[in-house]
């Protein structure tokens, strides 16, 4: 709340400091990237600091493609997976936490993302655990992932911000499985059946859209071994998500909960991350407020991540369409005053070019906010594996940040204004001041 | 040990030199013919440097440690090494401060105060590592502290006392410290209360960064993707100040005999403490055993303690570690908002350190937890911000070599040579000597529900 009061106030009419040159360039590590004859795509960043490595692999379902009736298999799914027995009877994920490592999943808007860190040498033979488990995830494990998933849902349903945010994408998602709890909910859970479980993860088969991501100490006959169980996928491509109408209204939502005080969340369309906006988004969002990064309430193998108290900004832009998201709570501060700040902010915004100094500022916090979201292994394979899937490959990496640092002022008008109207507040009220 | 980041910010309280039993130590200025990390140096005046170029990360992390007590160094004046931190990075010099630079140029500004050390580091992204490094080492290798900059980290300690102060955590382990010290900066908490700090004055910072912030007392550590070394060596080595006399770091004397369960006060959930004294860093192998040890017991999601914990009372909040300290470590786990009783969550705790108690570990056993522990501690220095963490730390505590980031692909170093050399029978023979006997308590309550009224005529109000 601090952040995004002091910066929309900077927004509504701050002194400027001097401008500062342009930042120098940073690059990421060179990156290999393969794509084997049925389109699953390897690709590695080699580090000699340490004999360990991360791993991610994504696979094309997710959030998006569920429906009203299935909500929550997607993580159900992903939760057998990660149960299913692969070496001497343990599951993918105790054989990862007896070798020191970790093996965990994250439902994303369009994918299911399983992530394995380790000893470097112990990654190949994890992975082909992984693939195994993907191919052929065990029934017998259904009844005890289904029973995690539910109580980390319920656990969402008392978080006043995931609440909120869940309010926005109802709204602003609904025709696609993006548009329920990520969690799903319990009624829905409780109908889930082992058909319908085996049946999403036929859904990851897909050659297309597969992308396999590694960071660390790997050797290149290591990474030849990891992506091995992948070649036998079928060489097809996975059918696009359902597409998502416009919102072109406002909404206004409003929900009770067990809350001591009001929570508040407003959320606008905003570009996806492969938009020709998307940079500029990256620097309104700096204007507007650092929050939390796109993770910040992703839903995965431990519940959810954002804390209760979020506030300020979110940007979720692995979605399509994206979405820009304001986090208030009325325990932080005036919310009225705070939502004041946020339309003269955006009326700001939209209303005229801000001063390059202004721009110039924002694009470093920007550019700051990009290169620290990536600091470990688990990082680096996340982001390097979404930029394999992008058009431009892994070079996005270092032209993402060359893209933030050209944004200008009339880009930031323009954008504003495409984006930022046709508002969805969502109001999560005390039990009590309802009733 | 490691110093996870988490534990790192949520420690903000506190861990450091003490002296064996029964009597007291006193740490002399840290550079002193100390045997180095590899890329670590001792400039002429005594600064210390450590200069890494690591990680594929596209950040640095930049940090200076003073080796400081938290409490000051006359009469005790617990909150005061915070005091002077907050106000260096808040005062300005040609209208703006290290806090200022740091957030325009998109990086990250911390500070955690130890009892004994005190860290003030900036993650930088990559593009903005040369200006940040010079930032920081001009405004904290040369400390100014002004009026409005005093008055500025008067508001956000008091802030802070207040944060921490409901923080059942911080309670619980300051409560330990507490309890295995009787004075000295491991005794006092390292946020202070308002009454102290309300007297502080500027003079009290001005004084206590002269005092402190002398380079033989200091290390500067530069670890990030895409460093020039050389060039961020020369950086450092021309920012160094003249040399300056150190300061000898008060003595916290061990508590003797066993004192009864220490209420530390109300906080936001209740809980309850253990804690138990441990072997001095200039003991590898033993403090090395103990750092198999917690991670064997107390690693969350895997160590058998903090699994007992969970799987009994999933809402209750487990946290343990060993500190690797100068003279004496401390181990200790803290159980939060759990629905057990104290005493049953000790009876709890007890129960599963007891195999660790009775003999050595199964060969076997033994073989597959050290595999997972040499792979925990290198995951838990991966990032350019854990390994320059981990070379500030052992350089607070006297043994920089020591450090687990002072390592490469092939595990050499000190540190991974002495987990290579730990038995099941060394392990055992730590655990005896060290968890074998009672451990010091603290508890922290549930802070009482205030009525929402005061009202007489509301039902519920106060009368």
């Amino acid at each position: 709340m601090k952040l995004f009061a002091a910066t929309v106030v900077a927004l509504a009419g701050l002194t400027l400091t001097a401008a500062a040159p342009p930042p120098d360039a940073t690059r990421f590590p060179q990156a290999s990237m393969l794509r084997l004859p049925n389109g699953v795509i390897v690709t590695a960043q080699i580090s000699s600091d340490a004999p360990i490595a991360s791993a991610a692999v994504f696979v094309p379902a997710g959030l998006a493609q569920q429906n009203a009736a299935n909500a929550g298999i997607a993580a159900v799914t992903a939760a057998v997976v990660l149960r299913t027995p692969v070496d001497g009877g343990k599951s993918v994920s105790a054989a990862a936490v007896a070798a020191g490592g970790d093996a965990a999943y994250t439902v994303d808007p369009e994918a299911t993302r399983f992530e394995i860190e380790c000893q470097a040498s112990a990654l190949p033979q994890l992975i082909a655990d992984l693939a195994r488990a993907l191919a052929a995830p065990d029934p017998s494990q259904f009844a005890a992932a289904r029973s995690d998933v539910l109580n980390a849902a319920k656990s969402d349903d008392n978080n006043p911000a995931m609440v909120a945010y869940s309010m926005v994408r109802q709204v602003r998602y609904q025709g696609t499985g993006f548009a329920f709890p990520q969690g799903g909910r319990s009624t829905s859970l409780t109908r889930l059946t082992v058909v319908d479980m085996q049946r999403f993860a036929a859904s990851y088969q897909y050659g297309n859209g597969t992308v396999i991501a590694l960071a660390g100490a790997l050797a290149p006959g290591e990474i030849d071994s990891i992506a091995k169980p992948f070649a036998s996928w079928p060489a097809r491509s996975a059918p696009p998500p359902p597409a998502v109408t416009a919102e072109k209204r406002q909404h206004e939502i409003v929900a009770h909960r067990n809350v001591q005080v009001p929570w508040l969340a407003v959320g606008f369309a905003a570009p996806s991350q492969f938009s020709k906006d998307f940079p500029t988004m990256l620097v309104i969002q700096a204007l507007l407020g650092r929050g939390g990064d796109v993770h910040a309430f992703s839903f995965g193998s431990s519940g959810s991540a954002a804390p209760p108290d979020y506030v300020g900004a979110y940007y979720q832009y692995e979605a399509r369409p994206g979405s820009f998201l304001i986090f208030f709570n009325g325990a932080s501060g005036d919310i009225d005053a705070a939502l004041k700040q946020l339309e003269d902010g955006i009326t700001r915004l939209r209303g005229q070019q801000l001063p390059d100094e202004l721009i110039a500022r924002a694009r470093k916090l920007a550019l700051g906010d990009y290169y620290l979201s990536v600091t470990s292994l688990s990082d680096a394979a996340w982001l390097l594996g979404r930029s394999a899937g992008s058009p431009d490959g892994v070079a996005f990496e270092d032209a993402l940040a060359a893209r933030i640092s050209s944004v200008t002022p009339a880009d930031v008008q323009r954008v504003a204004r495409q984006y930022l109207a046709d508002e969805t507040v969502a109001v999560v009220l005390p039990v009590e001041s309802g009733r | 040990m490691i110093i996870p980041r988490g534990a790192i910010a949520a420690l903000a309280l506190g861990i450091a030199c003490v002296a064996g039993a029964g009597r007291a130590a006193s740490a002399a200025a840290p550079a002193a013919a100390q045997k180095l990390a590899p890329g670590e140096s001792v400039l002429p005046d005594g600064l210390t440097m450590a200069v890494r170029r690591a990680t594929l990360s596209p950040t640095a992390a930049l940090e200076v440690w003073i080796v400081s007590p938290a409490d000051g160094y006359g009469t005790s004046t617990p909150g005061i090494a915070r005091l002077t931190a907050l106000s260096v990075v808040a005062t300005k010099v040609n209208g703006q401060s290290l806090r200022d630079i740091v957030h325009d140029n998109g990086g990250q500004l911390m500070i955690s105060v130890f009892p004994s050390s005190t860290e003030i580091s900036v993650l930088a992204p990559g593009n903005a590592a040369t200006p940040l490094a010079q930032a920081l080492l001009a405004r904290v290798i040369h400390p100014a502290i002004d009026d409005a900059g005093f008055r500025d980290a008067k508001l956000r300690l008091a802030e802070q006392q207040a944060v921490a102060s409901t923080d059942p955590d911080v309670l619980l382990r300051d409560g330990i410290f507490n309890q295995l010290f009787t004075n000295g900066p491991f005794h006092a908490s390292t946020y202070g209360g308002p009454v102290i700090l309300k007297g502080l004055g500027l003079a009290d910072a001005q004084a206590f960064a002269t005092a402190a912030y002398v380079p033989a007392n200091e290390i500067v550590v530069a670890v990030g993707g895409g460093l020039d070394e050389a060039a961020l060596g020369a950086q450092i080595a021309q920012a160094a100040p003249g040399a300056t006399q150190g300061n000898v770091m008060p003595v916290s004397a061990r508590a003797q005999g066993q004192n009864p369960p220490l209420n530390a006060g109300f906080a936001d959930t209740g809980g309850v403490a253990v804690g138990w004294a441990g072997p001095a860093v200039s003991d590898e192998r033993m403090s090395t055993a103990m750092d198999f040890l917690s991670d064997y017991l107390t690693r969350p999601d895997y160590g058998v303690v903090a699994k007992a914990i969970a799987n009994d009372d999933p809402r209750a909040e487990f946290n343990g570690q060993f500190i690797t300290l100068r003279d004496t470590g401390i181990f200790y786990m803290t159980v939060a908002a759990g629905k057990r009783s104290a005493d049953a969550t000790i009876a709890a705790i007890t129960d599963a350190i007891a195999p660790v108690l009775r003999g050595p570990l199964p060969r076997g056993e033994f073989d597959r937890a050290l595999a997972a522990f040499r792979v925990h501690t290198l995951r838990d220095t991966q990032t350019p911000e854990e390994l320059a963490d981990n070379y500030g730390w052992y350089f607070a505590q006297g043994a920089p070599a020591y450090a687990p980031a002072a390592t490469d692909m092939t595990l050499s170093g000190d540190y991974y040579n002495q987990a290579a050399a730990l038995t099941p029978d060394i392990v055992y023979e730590a655990a005896k000597t060290y968890l074998g006997v009672k451990p010091v308590i603290a508890t922290v309550a549930p802070r009482p529900t205030t009525p929402a009224t005061t009202s007489m005529l509301v039902p519920g109000g106060r009368p």
